[in-house]
């Protein structure tokens, strides 16, 4: 484990969430502030971001950071299922500028702080870090056979969740976004150790490939 | 004139002959060929040789199409594995990372490679004829080209088999169908081209987005190094585990989390220790053709991951037991 690593796990799946648009109302000034004061934070939030800007060829955008913050709020106002997909429901919507003028801040920030550091880097590659941005795939959870008892034993105690769920699942049924990501990212690993091992099919990550992208 | 048509006939049968001789010969596969080793060897080709194809992926019924690109490049592996209908998402694998790209969610995750894994001691799969029973099937042709169909069948319900069909040639996986032990199919892969050799087309350029996520940042974290054995910290031991199975190896990917890999030496299960969880959950859930079973045992949540019946999981779950 790297030291100077000090975001835990927990706090990148809260990242993970935000940037989904899947935190609670009540943790989202928590969230914007720990952006805008974190640079750890703002590392795997600009990481995130500078991926997802690649992948859709768009990544003069988040290097330049004078239209970093343009970029955002527009996105925002434009394209609202990229940085604010549907949320999940039973949590409030903030006014989409304000958390629009909140991000692109946090993200502008970011961009000064670390495209510098992103931009002509000839340094060798580190190797890979744990999956602070794993797939969130939509919640799913069809009503027909499925049986969910919450357990709550006290308050200092986290919730266990009980599950139990038709066969024939090609996703995981589970309640959380953020169960689904932390399983998706187990099957990834496991599918990647377990497939040095053995080989039976042309890939070992068949199963996460088809993982996400049923709709409920 | 009826020496020469002799001649000619001889020649001719002689050519035949030759040509047979050269067929049999030029054939991957003899009667004697040992089963078990033309598993090896196909695990042997899917890993360290060159190919590259599209294939359909069925599970249940749904219905995928697959193009996969594999290479070797200074004895690591890279791969591309990109689904060819719905999102265009596509898995990466280098001799560092594995990253999973939705480029339509802009979204990406990145593990270590498995590749440390791999260099454990030699895992001993001797036993695998006493779990799975090895059969040479009859000649089929896949994508065009010439197999011979290998049958696993597992000698208990602790696991699952598999029918596939080897390449004559090159002993890959032209078609591979994963049953349960009351022979119903799971899931199944068909290639419908295949191309190997030199003739593979180069994904090096195609890795530019993990080479991304794989840049120094600050929060960059060391591949986790495997052991053969439980680290001297750890506070649980491994106790009785299901017949076959063995530990390959323990990672630690981040603190407070410990992933024991086991295998039968042909299907392989994961199960994940968290000391402090954030999340507890207890039962099944499923993606694929993959279960996954979570339970809880002294304040650590146990979650085991595996293409193997349910049954089996609950097992190894219950094999992680506190010192």
């Amino acid at each position: 484990m790297n030291q100077k690593h000090t975001v835990d796990e927990r706090t990148n799946e809260a990242l993970s969430a935000f940037a989904d648009g899947e935190v609670p109302e009540r943790d989202l000034s928590h969230w914007i502030a720990t952006l805008a004061t974190d640079g750890q934070a703002r590392a795997r939030f600009s990481r995130y971001r500078l991926i997802g800007a690649q992948l859709a060829g768009e990544e003069d955008r988040v290097i330049d950071a004078s239209s970093v913050a343009g970029a955002v709020s527009q996105r925002l106002r434009d394209e609202p299922t990229v940085l604010a997909p549907r949320r999940a429901r039973g949590h409030a919507q903030l006014p989409r500028l304000a958390l629009g003028a909140a991000l692109a801040a946090g993200v502008a920030a970011m961009a000064v702080s670390v495209a510098p550091r992103l931009i002509g880097n000839t340094a060798p590659m580190l190797q890979a870090e744990a999956p602070s941005f794993a797939f969130a795939p939509r919640l799913s959870v069809p009503a027909d056979g499925i049986t969910m008892v919450s357990l709550t034993s006290g308050i200092q105690r986290p919730e266990v969740v009980r599950h139990a769920f038709p066969a024939n699942g090609q996703r995981w049924k589970v309640l959380s976004p953020a169960m689904q990501r932390k399983l998706s990212r187990y099957l990834l690993e496991h599918n990647e150790v377990a497939g040095q091992i053995s080989a039976k099919q042309p890939s070992a990550h068949l199963n996460y490939i088809i993982s996400y992208d049923q709709q409920p | 004139m009826l020496k020469k048509t002799c001649q000619r006939s001889g020649s001719r049968l002689g050519s035949a002959a030759w040509a047979l001789v050269l067929l049999i010969s030029a054939s991957a596969f003899a009667a004697g060929d040992d089963p078990v080793q033309l598993y090896r060897d196909m695990r042997q080709a899917v890993h360290n040789s060159d190919y590259e194809g599209r294939f359909v992926y069925q599970v249940g019924e749904r219905l995928d199409a697959m193009y996969v690109a594999h290479r070797m490049q200074d004895g690591h592996e890279l791969e591309r594995l990109v689904a060819l209908n719905g999102e265009p998402k596509q898995v990466i694998r280098s001799a560092r990372a594995v990253a999973c790209l939705d480029p339509h969610r802009r979204k990406i995750s990145v593990v270590g490679s498995g590749a440390a894994i791999a260099t454990l001691s030699a895992l001993d799969d001797s036993r695998l004829s006493a779990l799975y029973r090895f059969t040479l099937g009859r000649k089929v042709r896949v994508a065009g080209r010439p197999a011979r169909q290998l049958i696993i069948s597992p000698r208990d319900d602790l696991r699952y088999g598999y029918r596939i069909a080897l390449d004559e040639q090159t002993r890959l996986p032209l078609r591979s169908i994963m049953l349960d032990h009351q022979g119903n199919v799971l899931s199944q892969t068909l290639f419908v081209d295949l191309k190997h050799g030199a003739h593979v087309t180069p994904i090096e350029r195609d890795l530019s987005a993990l080479q991304l996520a794989e840049r120094p940042g600050a929060d960059a974290l060391p591949v986790p190094a495997p052991s053969n054995g439980a680290p001297a910290d750890d506070h649980w031991r491994i106790a009785a585990l299901p017949t076959g199975f063995q530990l390959a190896g323990v990672l630690t990917p981040e603190k407070g989390l410990r992933h024991y890999l086991f295998t039968d030496g042909l299907t392989s299960v994961s199960l994940y220790l968290e000391e402090t969880p954030s999340q507890p959950f207890e039962g099944f859930s499923r993606i694929s053709t993959v279960d996954v079973y979570g339970t809880q045992r002294d304040g650590a949540q146990v979650t085991v991951v595996g293409e193997v019946p349910r049954k089996t999981l609950q097992l190894i779950a219950n094999a992680v037991v506190p010192k």
